[in-house]
C-alpha cells in the first residue's frame, strides 16, 4: 500500500493496517485505493484497520474508509476498525458513519472480533 | 548549427582541454627501447661551463657514443653560429656518419591552415656551413603551439625554396625504417612517404604528438656529463655511475634540460616539458606505429548530430526523472567511449561539444516541458473557472425569503469548484425548504455529484413534502451512482405560520438555533442517519422543532467549524454559537458578513482546506 501513509502487519491470516494519512491528497487517495485493492487481490480477507495514528479524517478519507468497508464485504471478508482517536470518533459520529463501520476500542478486541466471525 | 560549430571548431579551446583530459586519463605507454635522451642538465652546465657549451665537448660525446655503438645521434639545439672548435666537431660528425642536425624556420604569429606547406619559409637558425655538409640528416625542429600555448602537433614538412624539409624526428624515423622520403603524398588525413609509410595527420600536414607519458616517466635518460665522466673513468679503470654499453644501438637525442632554459613549454600532460622530449615522442610514435588520429570535421559533425538526436529522443520520451538519468547515462557512456577510443585506438573525437549538446538537450527539453505544464495549468484553470461559473448556476441566485422568513447564505469553495451544496425551495405560501449538504471529497468529482444532488433535490422537493421521504428518495437515487462517494445532507422545512419546523439529517449536522426569548443559542438534537449514497435501505427520521418570531436558525457545513488557523486550531462550534449570539439583533445579511469576517480573522493566512457553507434563517413573523 501507498508509501508512508500506512504500515502493514500480519498476525496469522489477519492483516493489520495502521493508517497515518498525513497530508492526504486526491492523488494519495487514488494510490491508497489501488493498493488496498491489490491487498484484497492477494487474499487478505480478514482485516483490522488501526486508526490510532490517524489524527484527522476529511470527508475524502471517510469516503475511502467506506470504500474499503464495501470492498471487503463484497469479497465476503471482514473489516474491523479499532483504536479510533476521539476527534475522529466525533467526526464519524456527526456523519453517522459509526453506524455502518464495525468499531472496537482497541486492537486486541478487533483481533478477537475478526477471529470469532 | 551543429555543423557550423563542429566544422569551424567554434569551441576549439574547450575541445583542446578535453583532449588534454584524455591524456591525463591515459595510462603511461611503453617507449621504444631504442630511444634514449641525453640531458644537458644543470650539473652538466655547472661542470662543463655556461651555455652554449664548447663544441669540442659535443665532439667528444659523439666519439664516445659511437665507440659504444649508438645507432644515431640527434641534436635538438642549433649550431647556427661558427665557433672555435667547429673543426673538431665537424670531423667527429663526418667520422660518425650518423649525426642529425636541426634547422629552425621563421614562423609568423598568426598561422593559417596548411601554413607550413603553402609558402616558402625563411630559416631563422641555420646550420653552420662547416657542419652542414658533414651531417647525415637535417630536419626542422619547429614546434608550433595551439591557441593556449601548448604543443600538441608538429608539421611533418616545411617548405623552403620550393622544396620540402622534413621534421627532424621524421627524418630519423625514415632512416630507421628504411623509407626514403623521395615521394611525399598529402592526402588530407594522411601523409604517405614512398608508398611505404603512411602517417595520419590533421590539416594535411600536422602530426598529433603522442606523448607516451610525463617527462620524468617516459624515456630512458642519461646525463651528458655522466656519459663523458663514465668514459673517462672507464679509461682510467675507475668505477662508473653508468654502463656505457647500454648505449649500443640506441637512437640518442641530445637536448638542453637545465632549469631556467627556454627550451621547454607546456604540453597536454604538464606545463614544463622539454622540447627534446617532443621530438623523441614523435620518433617513438612513428617507429611504434602508435598515432593519435583526428577523425576530422565530417565525422565529428556526424557524431555530434547522432548524440544530439539521441539526447533529444531520451529527453522527450519518458518522465523527467528518466530524461535526467538517460541524459546522464548518455553523457557518461559517450565520455567513457571517447576515452576508450583515445587510449586504446588513438582516435580523437570531439568530447566537449557532444556533452554540451546532451546538457543543452536536457535543459531545453525540461524547460519546454515546464512551459507546457504551465500552459496546461492555465488551460485547466480556465476550464475550472468555467466549471465554477456553471456550478454557481446551480445555487440559488437570489434567496428570496418571504414576509415570514429572511434568509441569507454563502458558499466559499476551497478549490475552484465545491463539494458543498445548499438550496432553498418555496413549498407553499407559508412554507420554505432548506437543504444543506456536503459531498465527500473536493474538486471536480465532488462538484459533479453536488450538481446531480441539487438537481434531484429540486425534483423530489416538489413531489414530497415530508423531509425524511425526500432524503430517502435522494438516497435511493444516489446509491450506486456516487462512484464511491457519499453526501451528507440536512433538509429543513419551516412553516412560519404554524411556527413549526421539521428536519431530517443524513449525517449532516449539528444544527444551532438562537432562541430570542431566552437569548441563547441551543443545539438541536438530531436523530441523524448515515449519509446519502451508502445504503439504499435506510429509513431516515424527522425531528420536530417549535420556532418563534425572532429566532434564528443556522445551517453550516463542517468547513466552517473545522476552519483552521496557522496554529492548527479549529474555528469550532463555540465560536459559531458566539457569533450567532452576537448578531442576534442584526439583519441576516449583516450576520452572514460577520461570520465571513470572523472566519477570515481567525484563519489569517492559513490555506482553506474545505468548502465553507453557511445558511442563516431568521423567523420574522
Amino acid at each position: 500500500m501507498a508509501g508512508s501513509m500506512y504500515r502493514v502487519e500480519n498476525q496469522g491470516n489477519i492483516t493489520i493496517v495502521i493508517l497515518t494519512l498525513e497530508g492526504f491528497t486526491h492523488e494519495d487517495n487514488d494510490e491508497l485505493m489501488k493498493a488496498f485493492d491489490e491487498l484484497l487481490a492477494k487474499g487478505s480477507k480478514k482485516m483490522v484497520l488501526d486508526l490510532s495514528e490517524t489524527r484527522y479524517v476529511s470527508s475524502l478519507i471517510l469516503a475511502s474508509l467506506v470504500y474499503m468497508q464495501k470492498k471487503v464485504q463484497d469479497v465476503g471478508g471482514q473489516l474491523i476498525f479499532c483504536s479510533i482517536p476521539e476527534r475522529v470518533k466525533e467526526i464519524m459520529s456527526v456523519t453517522n458513519l459509526d453506524k455502518i463501520f464495525n468499531i472496537t476500542e482497541d486492537r486486541a478486541q478487533a483481533l478477537e472480533a475478526v477471529v470469532k466471525k | 548549427m551543429i555543423g557550423v560549430v563542429s566544422g569551424f571548431r567554434l569551441l576549439n579551446s574547450y575541445e583542446l582541454l578535453a583532449y588534454d583530459l584524455r591524456f591525463h586519463l591515459k595510462p603511461p605507454q611503453s617507449t621504444a627501447k631504442d630511444i634514449v635522451i641525453i640531458d644537458i642538465d644543470d650539473q652538466t652546465l655547472e661542470t662543463l661551463g655556461r651555455w652554449p657549451l664548447p663544441r669540442d665537448f659535443h665532439a667528444s660525446l659523439i666519439d664516445v657514443l659511437n665507440e659504444f655503438g649508438a645507432k644515431s645521434i640527434i641534436f635538438d639545439f642549433v649550431f647556427s653560429e661558427p665557433m672555435e672548435s667547429d673543426h673538431l666537431f665537424a670531423e667527429s660528425i663526418k667520422n660518425a656518419g650518423n649525426i642529425y642536425l636541426p634547422l629552425v624556420f621563421y614562423i609568423e604569429a598568426s598561422q593559417k591552415k596548411n601554413y607550413f606547406l603553402l609558402e616558402d619559409h625563411e630559416i631563422l637558425a641555420d646550420i653552420a656551413e662547416s657542419l652542414k655538409s658533414s651531417a647525415h640528416g637535417i630536419g626542422h625542429i619547429n614546434t608550433p603551439v595551439d591557441s593556449d600555448g601548448k604543443t600538441r602537433r608538429i608539421p611533418l614538412f616545411t617548405r623552403y625554396h620550393q622544396k620540402l624539409v622534413p621534421q627532424l624526428a621524421l627524418k630519423v624515423a625514415c632512416d630507421f625504417l628504411g623509407v626514403k622520403a623521395s615521394k611525399v603524398e598529402f592526402k588530407g588525413d594522411k601523409v604517405i612517404l614512398s608508398n611505404k609509410l603512411a602517417l595520419p595527420v590533421s590539416n594535411n600536414n600536422e602530426l598529433m604528438v603522442n606523448y607516451p607519458g610525463r617527462w620524468d616517466k617516459s624515456f630512458t635518460r642519461f646525463s651528458y656529463l655522466q656519459i663523458l665522466t663514465a668514459y673517462k673513468n672507464s679509461k682510467e679503470r675507475k668505477p662508473s655511475s653508468i654502463d656505457l654499453k647500454l648505449l649500443k644501438n640506441k637512437i640518442c637525442f641530445v637536448g638542453l634540460t637545465a632549469a631556467g632554459t627556454t627550451d621547454s613549454g607546456p604540453v597536454p600532460l604538464e606545463n614544463n616539458y622539454y622540447k627534446v622530449g617532443v621530438h623523441a615522442s614523435v620518433l617513438n610514435s612513428i617507429i611504434q606505429n602508435k598515432f593519435i588520429r583526428d577523425v576530422g570535421m565530417t565525422v565529428n559533425t556526424v557524431i555530434n548530430l547522432i548524440i544530439f538526436c539521441a539526447a533529444l529522443w531520451i529527453c522527450f520520451n519518458g518522465t523527467p526523472l528518466k530524461a535526467f538519468l538517460g541524459s546522464l547515462g548518455l553523457g557518461l557512456t559517450y565520455f567513457i567511449l571517447s576515452v576508450f577510443l583515445f587510449n586504446n585506438c588513438g582516435i580523437w573525437i570531439d568530447l566537449f561539444f557532444p556533452l554540451l549538446l546532451v546538457v543543452v538537450s536536457y535543459v531545453g527539453s525540461t524547460s519546454f516541458r515546464f512551459l507546457q505544464e504551465i500552459r496546461k495549468r492555465e488551460l485547466l484553470e480556465k476550464e475550472l473557472e468555467i466549471a465554477q461559473t456553471i456550478q454557481q448556476q446551480f445555487l440559488p441566485k437570489k434567496i428570496q425569503g418571504d414576509d415570514g422568513l429572511l434568509v441569507a447564505a454563502y458558499m466559499q469553495p476551497a478549490k475552484f469548484v465545491a463539494g458543498d451544496l445548499y438550496d432553498v425551495v418555496k413549498i407553499s405560501d407559508n412554507k420554505m425548504g432548506f437543504l444543506l449538504g456536503d459531498v465527500a471529497g473536493k474538486g471536480v468529482p465532488a462538484s459533479l455529484l453536488m450538481a446531480q444532488t441539487i438537481s434531484l433535490f429540486r425534483i423530489f422537493a416538489r413531489q414530497e413534502t415530508d423531509c425524511k421521504e425526500v432524503l430517502g428518495l435522494l438516497n435511493k437515487e444516489l446509491c450506486g451512482k456516487a462512484a464511491g462517494r457519499f453526501v451528507t445532507a440536512l433538509y429543513l422545512m419551516v412553516d412560519f405560520e404554524s411556527h413549526k419546523a421539521v428536519l431530517s439529517s443524513a449525517g449532516q449536522g449539528p444544527l444551532f438555533v438562537y432562541r430570542k426569548k431566552e437569548d441563547k443559542v441551543v443545539d438541536v438534537e438530531l436523530e441523524g442517519n448515515v449519509p446519502l449514497g451508502l445504503m439504499s435501505t435506510i429509513n431516515y427520521t424527522n425531528v420536530y422543532l417549535d420556532i418563534e418570531k425572532g429566532d434564528r436558525i443556522i445551517l453550516f457545513s463542517d468547513g466552517l467549524s473545522e476552519a483552521r488557523n496557522t496554529k492548527g486550531e479549529e474555528f469550532g462550534y463555540d465560536h459559531i454559537k458566539a457569533t450567532l449570539l452576537q448578531n442576534a439583533g442584526n439583519s441576516v445579511e449583516k450576520t452572514l458578513e460577520s461570520f465571513k469576517q470572523e472566519v477570515s480573522l481567525f484563519v489569517e493566512r492559513a490555506e482553506q482546506h474545505d468548502d465553507i457553507t453557511v445558511l442563516i434563517i431568521a423567523v420574522e413573523k
